[in-house]
């Protein structure tokens, strides 16, 4: 039985069109995943089962609901009151739908907890800035699960989550939809997610419907399967032996902030051309660690060595002849390079760490060549960020990483603000760089892209480094 | 989008109806702005004098030329002070937090919750009353207003990536306050500068008025509008010319203050 059906939807901002000719049948009890990048017409398609949509859109064709739709947003923390206890925002959802009294909608909001999986004791008199993440979008699921929904929407439920939280709450809002057999579209760019989850896929591109399909089937439709391919792409690498002395060495590395303990004890080693993985949850000291390594902040105890200089103990000129030895690159591509410089002087800027003074042209020449390097035109340096995709600003920030030709480079979560085939593009990159010679720390939450990029990888966990994933990669041992 | 750039338009319009007059007075105006004439005082608009004459036989649209470029000086003049120092302030605060931040901000915090217009008569008692009074107290005034408009524009940007990627670059702290930050923080001060400029130019009209600005026989828009006050039954005309001529500028500086504020945003919303 259809419970959600969009009969020829258009949707258009001003002259450009959002979605359009955008059909779709849900029956109840069915999980279907809508998926596309950025500006694919997605959000719109939800918005629009919503009759959400923001004033100066303008819609055709119709949706035809038979049932209450109830959505669970993107992010958690805009989504509800904070002024209020969460608990009562469910109530209120509950006397919403229903006549039931203050006390009653108590009651059943304690449920609704317990079915999301929440301590409804302990949770329910919370605000929501006292709640984890993961707990806020179990809140956002009880209070869309409230309103008793024949149609269940989730638009990128779990962006604001780390990856084991998304994958515990993405099963929660899938397992909650099949049992209460309501319908659920899940509007994702993550295919993996809809490969897990999902009956049916429908893949949207610029608005149109691209292909869709029932599961598994679908996966071997061209487009989806080229995105598969690139989903799960290991990029190449030519194994060398470890030679060298280490480029990195870290040893009994103590930080800590107040009363708590970050790290209590950090060793480890990076051989040129090495691409080691650091997995761990958020909270960890993931980050603290890599400040530490860079030389941002000062440890309590321990060493950081940089090609055999302690960046913690010089100053000066060897300060700098050690920060040129290492460089970073940083997760969003959108905030790491300055918006007022030109694209050329923002790759140059490492360059004064030289020991030499360059002149303009040698400069210029450099610039160029890392440009180039990084799979861009030299021509690049005449523009502003602003001009480029999310994919060619982190291109832009390797080039600026390359340009002072360090032997290490810090990546943190380089690659998690970029979509699949983008990244794959980029990993690419990555690999044949350390084909060169140049070692690399990646800092990352992305378990599955780790361990077909890395040689190693560590977990960091209670302040200490354990093995962690392994990896597809066996090196030749020494 | 549409109202954003009406209000760049009247904003620019307005602005200009009193900037261009103002600049023209400074080398020309119809009479002098000095030249007394009894025998033709309290005249009604003629051919002669299109908007009439003042009880000293002065003419009305000279003075009120002139007293634009007066009372434009002292704005501008105060505004790129409280620039010149609130800028530095700020960004200082925003670089180095902590006691040196605390400290700032609460200097900043008492200059703010002085009142402006005891400010005022404290520095004409010391300075005497005149423009240079007026100008820095008006200076003083909005000193913590741009020190914390820059301040607060700069923390976000102190925490880009790309800070830090021009501290791994071995830039100083000071280098990238000028090379990163200030360039970053530029719009919003933009546009505050010129909702201050209106506020200003009311402020300067204000202290010429209460006698605390501009003296006689300098002409200046308060000091134009307090001459008219004893005749404002007999000639009104004396108060209103000078109070459009206010109403007309800080409408203009306010509408383009707006304007900017409009088209950063959707600048930002684009990058």
């Amino acid at each position: 039985m259809s419970v959600l059906r969009f009969d020829r939807v258009g949707v258009r901002y001003g002259d450009r069109v959002a979605l359009h000719d955008f059909s779709l049948d849900l029956a109840a009890g069915e999980v279907v995943a809508l998926i596309g990048g950025t500006g694919s017409g997605k959000s719109s398609a939800s918005l629009a089962a919503l009759g959400l949509l923001p004033e100066g859109a303008a819609s055709e064709g119709q949706v035809v609901r038979t049932g209450p739709v109830a959505m669970v947003f993107q992010e958690p923390l805009l989504a509800l009151d904070p002024l209020m206890r969460v608990g009562a925002q469910v109530a209120e959802a509950v006397r919403a739908r229903s006549r039931a009294s203050r006390a009653e909608a108590l009651d059943e909001s304690a449920q609704l907890f317990d079915d999301v999986g929440l301590d409804a004791q302990a949770v329910l008199t919370r605000y929501p800035h006292e709640l984890s993440g993961g707990q806020r979008q179990r809140v956002g699921i009880a209070m869309a699960l409230a309103s008793k929904p024949a149609v269940l929407i989730a638009d990128e439920p779990t962006t604001a989550l780390d990856p084991e939280t998304t994958a515990q709450v993405i099963a929660l809002i899938v397992s909650a939809a099949r049992k209460r057999g309501m319908a659920l579209l899940l509007v994702t760019h993550d295919l993996a997610l809809a490969r897990a989850h999902a009956d049916r896929v429908v893949l949207l591109r610029g608005g149109r419907i691209v292909e869709t399909g029932a599961l598994p089937g679908a996966l071997a439709l061209p487009h989806i399967a080229a995105l598969l391919e690139r989903l799960d792409h290991v990029p190449a690498r030519h194994p060398r032996p470890q030679t060298g002395a280490s480029v990195l060495s870290v040893r009994g590395l103590i930080h800590g902030y107040g009363d708590k303990t970050v790290l209590s004890g950090i060793d480890l080693d990076l051989r040129p051309g090495e691409i080691a993985g650091l997995v761990g949850p958020s909270g960890e000291g993931k980050s603290t660690l890599l400040r530490l390594v860079l030389g941002l902040e000062t440890p309590q105890a321990g060493t950081v060595q940089i090609a055999g200089t302690d960046i913690h103990r010089v100053r000066g000129a060897a300060l700098r002849d050690v920060r040129r030895r290492m460089q970073a690159v940083f997760q969003d591509p959108g905030a790491s390079l300055d918006p007022t410089w030109r694209v050329g002087r923002i790759v140059a800027e490492p360059l004064a760490l030289w020991p030499e003074r360059l002149s303009h042209e040698a400069i210029a020449a450099r610039v160029a060549t890392a440009l180039v390097r990084v799979g861009l035109d030299g021509s690049a340096a005449e523009a502003f960020p602003g001009a480029f995709s999310g994919g060619q600003r982190q291109r832009i920030a390797l080039a600026r990483a390359l340009v002072v030709e360090p032997a290490l480079i810090v990546l943190d979560e380089a690659t998690s603000a970029l979509d699949a085939a983008v990244r794959a593009d980029i990993l690419d990159l990555i690999a044949g760089l350390a084909d060169t010679g140049i070692a690399f720390l990646f800092v990352t939450h992305d378990h599955a892209m780790i361990a077909g990029l890395a040689d190693r990888v560590w977990r960091l966990s209670e302040g200490r480094l354990i093995p962690g994933v392994p990896t597809r990669r066996a090196r030749p041992v020494q | 989008m549409m109202r954003g750039r009406a209000s760049l338009i009247a904003g620019l319009a307005l602005t200009a109806l009193f900037v261009v007059p103002a600049l023209v007075a400074l080398v020309w105006t119809p009479w002098d702005v000095t030249a007394i004439d009894v025998a033709a005082r309290l005249q009604g608009p003629s051919a002669r004098h299109w908007l009439g004459t003042d009880p000293f036989g002065r003419d009305v649209l000279s003075l009120v030329m002139a007293g634009g470029g007066v009372s434009l000086g002292v704005a501008v003049a105060a505004i790129a002070a409280a620039l010149a120092l609130g800028v530095p302030i700020g960004l200082i605060a925003s670089a180095r937090r902590g006691w040196i931040d605390e400290g700032l901000m609460r200097g900043a915090d008492v200059l703010f919750a002085f009142p402006g217009l005891l400010l005022a008569i404290l520095l004409s008692a010391v300075f005497g009353p005149g423009a240079f009074d007026a100008t820095l107290a008006i200076a003083l005034f909005n000193v913590p207003v741009f020190a914390r408009v820059t301040r607060g524009a700069a923390l976000p940007v102190w925490s880009a990536p790309f800070v830090a990627a021009a501290r791994l670059a071995g830039r100083s702290r000071l280098t990238i306050a000028m090379t990163h930050v200030l360039p970053n923080v530029i719009g919003p001060l933009i546009v505050q500068a010129s909702i201050q400029g209106g506020m200003a130019l009311l402020g300067e009209a204000g202290l010429s008025f209460a006698g605390l600005g501009v003296q006689p026989p300098a002409p200046s828009w308060g000091r134009m509008l307090a001459d008219a006050q004893t005749l404002i039954g007999s000639a009104p005309r004396l108060a209103i010319v000078p109070g459009i001529a206010i109403v007309t500028a800080v409408a203009g500086l306010t509408l383009l203050g707006d304007a900017l504020a409009a088209h950063l945003r959707i600048r930002r919303g684009r990058a």
